[in-house]
């Protein structure tokens, strides 16, 4: 049993983290919502601490260095699709999974062409059409999507585009945690701190729980990306759900912490809410998500020391 | 790098384990403490069975009666005991806490008088921490131990104490301090509970028998000999063996187990029961296996001899909440027959039904998740303890 991430994944999380906050953190989010410079300063930030280099599909190693650029990057919610162009299927083609009846892709301006696939695997071309035009997707565009002939995405590119996608809103989830225990430590009320009160504090300690579950189910997930032999999707849908309902939930009290401030844009907390909305909800909600994971269970199971097969294996 | 496999040694001992519990027990057995004397009886005569393989305290040292497992082992111990319905019996507390406090705090003379019974899973023992007025502020305990001569003199009373009415010995937590010390004025003895002076009554309760008792106390006579550590340092081994307690049932095993066995006992009405119920169910199989990734990385943590309060509270937050979801989840899958009585036929003999009623406690017993959560934020928070 090994849970902890190596060193060097941690290492790198820290350089990028760095870079992100030098190049202006959420601030450079912000600001892209109306400069489309910030997009290409992000990819220029990225590209020089490596992001060009990282395989994900090669094994654990470059997956896990995948996964924690992911998250530092949904951290500072940057402006750029990150696990897209990590699991881009050429140069100057990222990968994105779609609902293909309402196609949508979030930082979809970063290329003139995608490769687009449903969870089911149906895989297409897809081509920028329109901005969507609000305000909790600045940056998500509808697509044309043309169905690749005989084609079909690979398990594992589905598998690492859930679970990349879970990475992203751990960060998100991450940070906005981050910045309800500043808010709630210094904001005062009745003349005391906000996190003098017990049920403030006991939320927090949930969102907590909740965060550090996802993170281990995060590792979990992306480890069985490579070990898991069956054509299953159970572990990156089971992640997919559980970043969905903790991040969800995480910034929606993070964002009632800070009252009428948390609505501001000059407040992290509203930003993160409104650029976490396609992440959470594409290429399929909450609903969906956990109609498409019963599913899989049903057929393939999901391993734990008490699941049937194992049950078996272990008399 | 990532690895999430027990190692060869773990999963062979789970098949042993599973092959000797399904040997030992019909399959309608649910744990000690129900109001058939004999399934008591049957945990005691199991525990040693146990103990004579060597798997009682699998991961206790050598020289105290153990097999110097891994704590991997231990966890596969922890997970399989449980998921079975705690075949231990009461035995699990003098495994799980008693005797790793007894290692780290006890004289030479406690060690050796203590440790070989717990080993050999001969003796029960009780903990005799909370008071009508000392729930969750423990340390606002105020059962006094009075210095009388050369010993001790014990009068308080103590509640929700379980297996006070079986256990051959308790934990005894008393007041040595003056009446306002807080948490620097508690010592721990350990007490034989056929000594004068104590007086058990149980208390009827949803969880069945055994489980909730008041003691009495009146001039217990206490040697020196019998305290835990030193006087007034009973609060951080009361702190170090609850940290010890929170990760050590795993709940989330039974839940993972009755998951399952729900699936398989509405296999034939599975396709027809409600959509949503279904999803529930597999949600619920989700948060068990986030429950049980918090159990280990409290493990992998203390493996390392690390530091473990918030991921031991945090697990502990998890895996109870986990627990009563599935109860849930459960109940709803199977409508009005979660009310069955194992007399009446309950499916898979009652298991969920027993599940409910012990799921609602789990929130509670040892520790209320009100006080996880306070550790828990103040470390986020960075602030001091209160009190």
């Amino acid at each position: 049993m090994r849970i902890e991430l190596p060193e060097a994944a941690l290492d790198f999380g820290r350089v990028a983290d760095g870079a992100l906050r030098d190049l202006g953190g959420v601030d450079l989010a912000r600001s892209a919502e109306s400069d489309l410079g910030a997009a290409a300063r992000a990819r220029e930030c990225l590209a020089s601490i490596g992001l060009y280099d990282i395989d994900p599909r090669g094994g654990l190693d470059d997956a896990v260095a995948a996964a924690e650029l992911c998250r530092v990057g949904g951290s500072h919610a940057v402006p750029f699709p990150l696990a897209g162009v990590l699991l881009r299927t050429s140069a100057e083609t990222p990968f994105s999974l779609v609902d293909a009846r309402h196609p949508i892709i979030d930082h979809a301006r970063a290329a003139e062409t995608w490769t687009a696939a449903t969870i089911e695997g149906d895989l297409f071309d897809a081509e920028p059409v329109a901005a969507v035009e609000s305000k909790v997707a600045p940056f998500a565009m509808t697509v044309r999507l043309r169905p690749v002939a005989g084609g079909a995405a690979s398990v594992l590119d589905r598998r690492l585009g859930l679970v990349l996608g879970a990475y992203h809103l751990l960060g998100i989830g991450q940070r906005a945690l981050k910045v309800a225990i500043e808010h709630t430590k210094v904001r005062k009320q009745f003349g005391q701190p906000l996190s003098d009160f017990q049920v403030i504090r006991h939320s927090l300690a949930d969102l907590s729980v909740g965060l550090e579950g996802l993170d281990l189910l995060c590792r979990f997930s992306l480890w069985s990306t490579f070990t898991d032999t069956s054509p299953s999707l159970v572990d990156a849908l089971s992640v997919r759900l559980e970043a969905q309902r903790v991040v969800k939930h995480t910034l929606r009290t993070a964002q009632q912490f800070h009252g009428a401030s948390g609505f501001a844009d000059e407040y992290d907390i509203s930003v993160l809410v409104r650029h976490a909305q396609p992440g959470l909800r594409l290429p399929t909600d909450r609903g969906a998500t956990i109609a498409l994971l019963r599913t899989a269970i049903e057929e393939f199971g999901f391993a734990g020391p008490f699941s049937p097969a194992e049950e078996r294996t272990a008399r | 790098m990532l690895d999430f496999t027990t190692g060869e040694s773990a999963a062979e001992l789970r098949g042993r384990l599973r092959r000797m519990v399904a040997e030992f027990f019909p399959p309608d057995f649910l744990g000690a403490f129900t109001d058939d004397p004999a399934d008591l009886a049957m945990t005691q005569r199991f525990s040693r069975l146990l103990a004579d393989e060597g798997l009682l305290t699998v991961a206790w040292p050598r020289e105290f009666g153990g097999s110097d497992g891994s704590v991997w082992e231990q966890t596969v111990v922890r997970e399989e005991m449980w998921a079975h319905h705690e075949p231990r019996g009461a035995q699990y507390m003098g495994l799980n806490w008693v005797g790793p406090a007894i290692m780290a705090y006890g004289t030479a003379e406690q060690k050796a008088r203590h440790l070989p019974p717990i080993a050999t899973g001969e003796t029960i023992w009780c903990q005799g921490f909370s008071e009508p007025e000392a729930g969750s502020d423990l340390a606002s305990l105020q059962t006094r131990a009075v210095r009388v001569g050369d010993h001790w003199e014990i009068t308080g009373q103590k509640i929700w104490t379980s297996y006070a009415g079986m256990a051959g010995w308790c934990v005894l937590a008393a007041r040595t301090g003056a009446k306002d010390s807080g948490r620097r004025g508690i010592s721990l003895f350990l007490i034989p509970m056929d000594r004068e002076g104590i007086t058990v009554r149980p208390l009827r309760a949803m969880l069945g028998p055994h489980h909730l008792n008041e003691c009495f106390f009146d001039s217990v006579v206490a040697t020196d000999g019998e305290l835990l550590g030193e006087p007034g340092a009973g609060w951080s081994v009361m702190k170090t063996a609850l940290a010890h307690e929170r990760v050590g049932i795993a709940r989330y095993a039974r839940c993972e187990r009755l998951l399952w066995s729900l699936r398989d006992v509405l296999r034939h009405e599975w396709g027809e029961l409600d959509e949503g119920g279904r999803n529930d169910w597999a949600g619920a199989l989700v948060q068990v296996r986030v429950a049980r990734l918090l159990a280990y990385r409290v493990v992998e943590r203390q493996e390392g001899n690390n530091v473990v309060d918030l991921e031991a509270s945090q697990a502990r937050i998890a895996s109870t909440a986990c627990d009563q979801l599935v109860a849930e989840v459960m109940s709803q899958l199977l409508g009005p027959r979660s009310l069955l009585g194992p007399a009446a036929g309950a499916p898979s003999y009652g298991a969920f039904e027993d599940h409910w009623r012990y799921a609602q406690a789990a929130t509670v017993a040892s520790g209320t998740t009100e006080i996880q959560r306070e550790i828990v934020s103040r470390e986020l928070l960075g602030r001091q303890a209160v009190g």
